[in-house]
């Protein structure tokens, strides 16, 4: 056997072995106050790199690990659900809103009223705390939000001598006007498999596609709100007065940059696609609230997450400080706002948001954008629910809408077709469906 | 000949042992990689999840019978589904199988000169996978974007690859056909070397020309290549997923998530996280893809004997 012949060398091996001893007996007692928790977090929406970065900087006791996933529909919730299944589940995930309930019927995320969530309902708005808190437990922290406002070529709607329409029919008058002048130029352009889109705009109509108020799933996409907001774009597409393609495909963004397509149903984050996919238009948008059917200002919703706390995390306490980090505080907001426009759901973060932006994101400047989203926000109904599978319920009236916006009709006929699809489905999986 | 006249018991172990040691990594792989998910899938499709009430307490996993096979049966997603690769590989497998027979017949006779030029040019799209050719031939079908409709269009022809419904199966055909003719026309061939050239001369001396000694006399001969291309190519249709998938994000086709039974089993697992009845969509694919094998290899063995 090699024995080492230096005395240093030898007294050195059995310091190490030692030490090596005393590490694997645990020591206890003598690290534990400075003990680092390290929380696994996935996400795919942009800034979650810099949020985390700015978390770490500032935090000894707790580091986050990001993961970047695949965006939720595109994967990443079926990996958040089989990661759950296979007990191998992060600490924290982000949930856009829809998928809230599917989330919570399939136990993938627990409750955290016990965890001491309560005392942030007051920061949000009412609709937005409504659409974590079921059954009565609260299941994620609202993180943005994402309340429609009108995007609209201030440059060109000048050029035409158009206000920005504060009503539908107003909206329609300006789209004639658009459009005589222009036969190639169109008012806006309607994404045909946008699902979200048009669940906001029957949302700002009035509509409660679900409702579980009386104890059973009510689906109803075919209210008199959702018809009229389905009979009004099937005539603004029969005659030609607006697009229906896909919105940031090829065509619309040649569309946009050659300014014949003029305005967008949009929410706040929609400003980064923008600014990337169109640089050059920095400075010609402007914003307004959207158009309303009977003069009320009203808005629906079209986006943002949630942070939520999967079933089996290792480390629930310390991924809901991090989340709550995210939530509330003004940091948070200046370290996301370079690279996302996204509105804070927490009102109280208005102003640290609309300096933080103003500052760091000069495609938005002078827009007068966060005033014109903190008004939006301020009207959303707060009875909307989402169905309890929204990413199939999405993807199939995303198939609707598909093969059915252009034709006559055709989004009547697509939500007459999901209603019942979706009620069916639901009453297949078991779930109480009234009729 | 060595082991037929050596008939000792030990020298037969020895043997068998040998198989197992050759076999044996197959075997185990095999069996992880594909017996094993099989009995999986079997199992699951047994089970469903049942939601209760709001459905905020959970599922609960309970068995199912044979619900989820009565639900797919009567499904009329997956019904379609089914009929539309039927009808896919229907229009698919014929022609490829005839194009490929005739390009393969033609090589061997005719151009011999260019023969290996046309070799590497027929391959060629076999290398491109599904996915990019996917890609490539959506760029092309897409009205806008597409040379070959502003072509078309100049020439007063408007055509829509991916509007309707029977266009875009054709679309798909085309797709499938281009990705897959070479292959299938250089396992022909291979088959076509192998045919005697006396038999040949034979049927020349005879006076047979050129078409009849390719019908006649090097078709039936190859007769098990073309089945089993044709079989591949069955199976192949059955499973049709990547090419849809891809023409479906044009936003343009009336292809949803449905509209193959494997984008169903996918939709399902993937969508609405129910994989007890993607396990089903999947064990009937499975079925069905042995049903018509079978039936394909009885309809040949049945020629062969005549």
């Amino acid at each position: 056997m090699f024995l080492p012949r230096s005395r240093t060398i030898r007294g050195l091996l059995a310091t190490v072995a030692a030490a090596a001893l005393l590490a694997a007996c645990g020591m206890p007692g003598s690290a534990a106050d400075d003990e680092v928790t390290t929380v696994t977090f996935w996400s795919w929406t942009s800034g979650s790199q810099e949020l985390v970065d700015r978390f770490n900087a500032t935090h000894d006791d707790i580091q986050v690990a990001f993961e970047q996933i695949p965006a939720g529909t595109a994967g990443g919730y079926s990996k958040m659900y089989n990661a759950v299944r296979a007990g191998k589940a992060p600490d924290l995930v982000n949930v856009e809103y829809p998928q809230v309930p599917a989330f919570v019927a399939h136990n993938v995320i627990q409750p955290l009223t016990s965890r001491g969530v309560e005392d942030l309902r007051g920061h949000y708005p009412e609709w937005a705390w409504n659409q974590v808190a079921l059954g009565g437990e609260v299941h994620a922290l609202p993180i943005n939000m994402a309340p429609q406002v009108l995007l609209y070529r201030a440059d060109l709607f000048a050029e035409h001598g158009i206000e920005p329409p504060a009503t539908w029919v107003e909206f329609r008058d300006a789209a004639e006007r658009i459009n005589a002048a222009d036969p190639d130029t169109v008012i806006a352009t309607l994404g045909n498999t946008d699902a979200g889109l048009i669940a906001g705009l029957a949302w700002q109509a009035g509509a409660d596609w679900f409702d579980t108020s009386g104890g059973a799933w009510e689906v109803n996409s075919t209210d008199d709100a959702s018809l009229e907001v389905a009979r009004y774009w099937d005539g603004m597409i029969r005659d030609g007065l607006v697009n229906a393609e896909p919105v940031f495909a090829e065509k619309h963004i040649a569309d946009l940059q050659q300014g014949r397509s003029l305005a967008l149903v949009a929410a706040p984050w929609m400003m980064g696609n923008l600014s990337r996919f169109v640089p050059d238009l920095q400075g010609t948008w402007g914003v307004a609230q959207m158009p309303t059917w009977d003069g009320t200002p009203v808005a629906g919703n079209y986006g943002g997450s949630t942070y939520a706390v999967p079933e089996g995390a290792d480390h629930p306490d310390e991924a809901l400080e991090f989340a709550r980090w995210v939530a509330t505080s003004p940091e948070a907001v200046a370290a996301a706002a370079p690279v996302s426009s996204a509105m804070p759901a927490d009102i109280q973060l208005y102003d640290a948001w609309r300096t933080a932006l103003e500052e760091a994101n000069p495609y938005v400047q002078g827009m007068e954008l966060p005033e014109a989203a903190l008004a939006a926000s301020e009207s959303v109904p707060p009875d909307w629910e989402w169905g309890p599978d929204m990413a199939q319920g999405f993807t199939s009236l995303m198939d609707e809408m598909t093969s059915a916006v252009g034709q006559p009709q055709g989004l009547e006929n697509a939500l007459h077709r999901w209603q019942d699809t979706t009620i069916e489905q639901l009453r297949i999986r078991g779930f109480d469906v009234g009729d | 000949m060595a082991t037929l006249t050596s008939p000792g018991r030990a020298k037969r172990r020895q043997r068998h042992s040998g198989v197992l040691l050759l076999l044996g990594p197959f075997l185990l792989l095999f069996g992880l990689t594909y017996l094993v998910p099989l009995c999986y899938a079997v199992v699951l499709s047994f089970f469903r999840e049942r939601f209760s009430g709001i459905g905020w307490d959970g599922p609960r996993r309970v068995f199912a019978g044979f619900d989820n096979y009565t639900r797919a049966l009567t499904d009329e997603e997956f019904l379609t589904g089914v009929g539309r690769v039927l009808l896919y590989g229907g229009v698919y497998v014929p022609v490829l199988i005839a194009l490929a027979a005739v390009l393969a017949l033609l090589l061997d006779t005719a151009l011999v000169h260019a023969r290996r030029f046309f070799h590497t040019l027929l391959f060629l799209p076999h290398i491109v996978p599904g996915l990019i050719a996917a890609i490539i031939w959506l760029y092309l079908y897409t009205p806008g974007l597409s040379p070959i409709i502003d072509g078309l269009d100049s020439l007063g022809w408007h055509v829509d690859f991916l509007g309707s419904a029977g266009g875009v199966l054709f679309s798909l055909v085309n797709v499938a056909i281009w990705g897959a003719l070479g292959f299938n026309v250089i396992l022909i061939f291979v088959g076509l070397q192998a045919v005697p050239r006396t038999t040949i001369d034979a049927a020349r001396i005879d006076g047979a020309g050129e078409l009849r000694i390719a019908f006649s006399v090097k078709l039936p001969q190859v007769r098990p290549t073309v089945m089993v291309a044709t079989l591949f190519t069955i199976i192949g249709s059955l499973q049709l997923y990547t090419e849809p998938m891809i023409l479906r994000t044009s936003g343009e086709s009336p292809i949803d998530t449905a509209w193959t039974p494997n984008m169903l089993a996918y939709a399902s697992a993937f969508n609405s996280n129910d994989y007890h009845y993607a396990a089903t969509v999947s064990v009937l694919i499975a079925v069905l893809a042995g049903v018509l094998s079978y039936a394909v290899t009885r309809f040949a063995s049945g020629r062969a004997l005549r």
